[in-house]
C-alpha cells in the first residue's frame, strides 16, 4: 500500500500549496510538510500589536494509510478537494468531528483509527 | 428544502419533551420557488400571553470546516428570516445546531460576533444523549 501513501502525500502537498504565501498585515502563512512523521500543517504566524499570532489553519496527518483531517479552520471543504483529486472517501477521516458522529458522514473509514 | 435526517427527529423529540407542540413538519413558505424550514412549533405561555410560535431550521455541522457550515447556515437563516418577517412576523426563527458546533465555532470569535451582530436565535441540541435544549438568547 506504499503507493497510496505516496499518492496521499502528493495530494496533501498540492492542496497545501494553495495556502502558500497568504498574508495579512499582521500574519503570514507557514507550510509544514513532514513526510517522515506524515504531519502536514498550515500555520498563521505574526504579531498584532502586543499579541502574538500563532494559529493552525489546517492540519492533516496520514495515519494507518488514511488521511486524517485534524483541523480545518479554512473556508474550504478539504475533504471534497481530496476526493476531487482521486482520494477514496473511506480513506479520509474527519478528525474534526466527535468520533461518534463520523459515521453520519460519507467519510467513514472501514475501521476506526486513533484520531 | 433540505433533506431530513436523524438529526431532524432528535430535535423534534427534544422540543416535544420540553412542552412544544409540533405544528408544521416541515414549515413551508408560500414562496416561488417553495422554501421549507424543518419545523414549526408552538407552546402555551402564561395564559394571558397566549402562544409562543417558532420556526426551526436544523443544521448538523458535519463538514470538516465549521466555518463553511456556519456560513451556509447563516445564509439559509437570512433567507428564511426575510420571508418569515413578511408573512408571519409573530413567529420567531431559530437555527438548531449541535453541541459540537457551539464548542468549535459558535463560541469562537467568528461565530460569537456574527451570531450577536446578526441577532440569530440559536437552539443547541445534543446528539450524544437526551439533554435539555440550550436556548440562545435565553
Amino acid at each position: 500500500m506504499e503507493t497510496s501513501v505516496a499518492f496521499y502525500q502528493t495530494c496533501i502537498k498540492t492542496l497545501l500549496k494553495n495556502y502558500e504565501g497568504l498574508q495579512s498585515e499582521q500574519a503570514k502563512t507557514i507550510i509544514v510538510a513532514d513526510d517522515m512523521g506524515m504531519h502536514y500543517l498550515v500555520l498563521w504566524v505574526g504579531w498584532e500589536g502586543h499579541k502574538r499570532i500563532h494559529s493552525c489553519a489546517l492540519h492533516l496527518d496520514i495515519l494507518d494509510e488514511r488521511i486524517v483531517i485534524q483541523c480545518n479552520d479554512t473556508e474550504e471543504l478539504i475533504e471534497d478537494t481530496l476526493v476531487s483529486m482521486g482520494v477514496a472517501p473511506d480513506a479520509i477521516v474527519l478528525g474534526t468531528l466527535p468520533p461518534f458522529l463520523r459515521k453520519e458522514t460519507s467519510f467513514t473509514p472501514k475501521y476506526s483509527v486513533a484520531a | 428544502m433540505s433533506k431530513r435526517d436523524k438529526f431532524h427527529d432528535i430535535v423534534k423529540q427534544a422540543l416535544e419533551r420540553e412542552g412544544w407542540t409540533i405544528t408544521h413538519d416541515p414549515y413551508v413558505f408560500k414562496t416561488d420557488p417553495k422554501l421549507a424550514a424543518d419545523l414549526g412549533a408552538e407552546r402555551l405561555m402564561a395564559a394571558e400571553r397566549g402562544y409562543e410560535r417558532i420556526v426551526v431550521e436544523i443544521k448538523s455541522f458535519l463538514n470538516s470546516s465549521q466555518v463553511f457550515d456556519l456560513e451556509a447556515a447563516i445564509g439559509q437563516y437570512a433567507v428564511y428570516q426575510v420571508f418569515l418577517q413578511r408573512k408571519d412576523p409573530e413567529r420567531k426563527l431559530y437555527l438548531a445546531v449541535p453541541h459540537h458546533a457551539l464548542d468549535n465555532i459558535l463560541s469562537r470569535e467568528v461565530g460569537q460576533t456574527v451570531i450577536e451582530a446578526l441577532k440569530i436565535n440559536l437552539v443547541v441540541y445534543s446528539l450524544a444523549e437526551e439533554q435539555p435544549l440550550l436556548w440562545k438568547p435565553q
